[in-house]
Parts: structure tokens; sequence; C-alpha cells
């Protein structure tokens, strides 16, 4: 089910998020979101020989435990603001994650930091381990669980990226 | 579509505000950012959201600035935490498995 994307499909892709941005179908803006598209597209090939594979199923379920990690660390920080007793127990904990999701880092930072009460403070690709800033450190073992449902998405979502850091490394 | 999406509005501007006391409420400067970088992207999305259902025009942008907002907002956060976690003693963590490893790799 993993599918590729052309390089026709991430232009156009390019194209309509450069038109949307300036509300506007012109000519003109689509020529320039055109040669945009193209140089990024070239820019990217340049530096990673793999293609851009997805896995649609995979990235919709990512997509979804983040919306739903964004709705729910709404609702835990916007309780203890308006709670007056302190709950908070901040540590930083390691988690170590499959080596193959540290090529998704950025990913992974971007999907844990907003989950309630957690952020990312320090990766360490070498031991494949991230370090966690956690508001309640009761809730490690939970953390540690989402953090690798978390990485297990994120490498099925995007299957080349071990690849790509293979041939680079 | 006009309550709903004044619903929304409203809604997200009090996430915002929640934000904010939580910026003053907290005493640490980790659960300020919690504060600062959680609730905020959620508040934009959600207000965001709203003003598209009614605007006639720009709305493309608005999704488009949301977007963007969440996939960009946790990559300061995480470099506020780590600037954070360097410049100021770390005394009132429970538990803090990174100083040990800090200067091994």
């Amino acid at each position: 089910m993993t599918r590729s994307i052309p390089a026709v499909g991430m232009v156009v892709l390019g194209v309509v998020a450069w038109v949307a941005l300036w509300g506007d179908w012109s000519w003109a803006n689509i020529l320039v979101g055109v040669v945009l598209a193209t140089l990024t597209l070239v820019m990217q090939r340049r530096a990673s020989s793999t293609e851009f594979r997805v896995e649609p199923v995979s990235l919709v379920r990512l997509i979804g435990v983040v919306l739903v990690d964004l709705a729910r660390s709404t609702v835990s920080v916007a309780k203890e603001v308006i709670t007056p007793t302190d709950y908070t127990e901040e540590a930083v904990i390691g988690i170590e994650v499959d080596p193959a999701a540290m090529s998704h880092a950025l990913l992974l930072t971007v999907a844990i930091t907003l989950t309630p009460g957690t952020a990312v403070v320090e990766v360490h690709p070498s031991t494949s381990t991230l370090f966690l800033h956690v508001l309640h450190a009761r809730d490690r073992d939970e953390i540690t669980a989402h953090v690798h449902q978390l990485a297990d998405l994120a490498v099925a979502a995007f299957p080349s990226g071990a690849h790509a850091m293979e041939s680079s490394s | 579509m006009n309550i709903v999406s004044s619903v929304l509005m409203l809604g997200g501007s009090l996430v915002a505000v929640l934000a904010g006391i939580g910026i003053l409420r907290f005493s640490t400067p980790y659960a300020r950012f919690h504060a600062a970088g959680k609730a905020s992207p959620v508040a934009f999305v959600i207000t965001a959201i709203g003003a598209a259902l009614v605007a006639d025009e720009g709305a493309g942008i608005l999704i488009f600035a949301a977007i963007a907002m969440v996939l960009t907002l946790p990559v300061g956060v995480h470099l506020l935490f780590r600037a954070a976690y360097r410049t100021t003693n770390n005394q009132h963590l429970i538990v803090d498995e990174l100083d040990a490893t800090m200067y091994e790799s």
C-alpha cells in the first residue's frame, strides 16, 4: 500500500500551497509557484537519493493520534492552569526508540512536543535516545508507550526514511 | 454558520487567555513553555477555523497559516527547552536522566 509520490504530484502540491498563500489564482502566481516547487523538489532530490514515499493509512493514523494529542494537551494544561493546586512533578527522562525512527527525529520532536505535558529537550542520534521533559513524572510508562507508538507510526508512514539514513551515513 | 464560527473564535480566544494565565502562574521556565507552546497553536487553529468559515476571502491563507504554526512552533519550543536546560539549574526536576549522559557523546 506504499505509494511513492510522482514528481508532478509534488510540484502540483507546491503550486497549490503557493497559490493558496497568495489567495489568488493568477497566472503570475501559478508560474512563480511552478518555478519554486520545481526548485524545491530538485534541491530535495539532490539532498537525498531516495524517493519520497508515503504510506497513506499510517500517515492518516499518525495525524489522527497527533490531533487527539493536541486536544488532550490543551485540556490538561488548561486544567493545570485553572486548578489552584500544583500537581506538576517535573522530570527529564530518556526514552530509547527504534534506531530507524531516528531519521524521523524532526517529525517525532514535533509530534512529542505537541503531546500533553511532554517536550523534547535533547536528541542523541548515536544511542537513538530522546530526552523528554515531562510535567507529570508519574505518567512515565504511559508516555514511553506513547512515544514508541508515535515512532512506529512515523516509520510506517514514511518508509523510505531508514534507507535515506543508511545511504547518507 | 455564524454561531459556529463565533463559538470557535471565542473558544480559541479562551484557550489563548488560559495559556497567558498559565505563563504567569507556573513557576518554572519549563512549565511556562508547556503553557505557551501547546495551548497557543491550538488557540490559533481553533480561531483560524472559526474565521475561515465566515471569511469572504483568505480562508486558504488562514488554514495554511494554522498548518504552518502546528508544524513549526514545536521546533521553537524544543529549542527553548534545550536552551533553558543548558543555562538554568535543574534542581526542581525529580528525575534527570539527561544530566548523566550530557557530556558523554
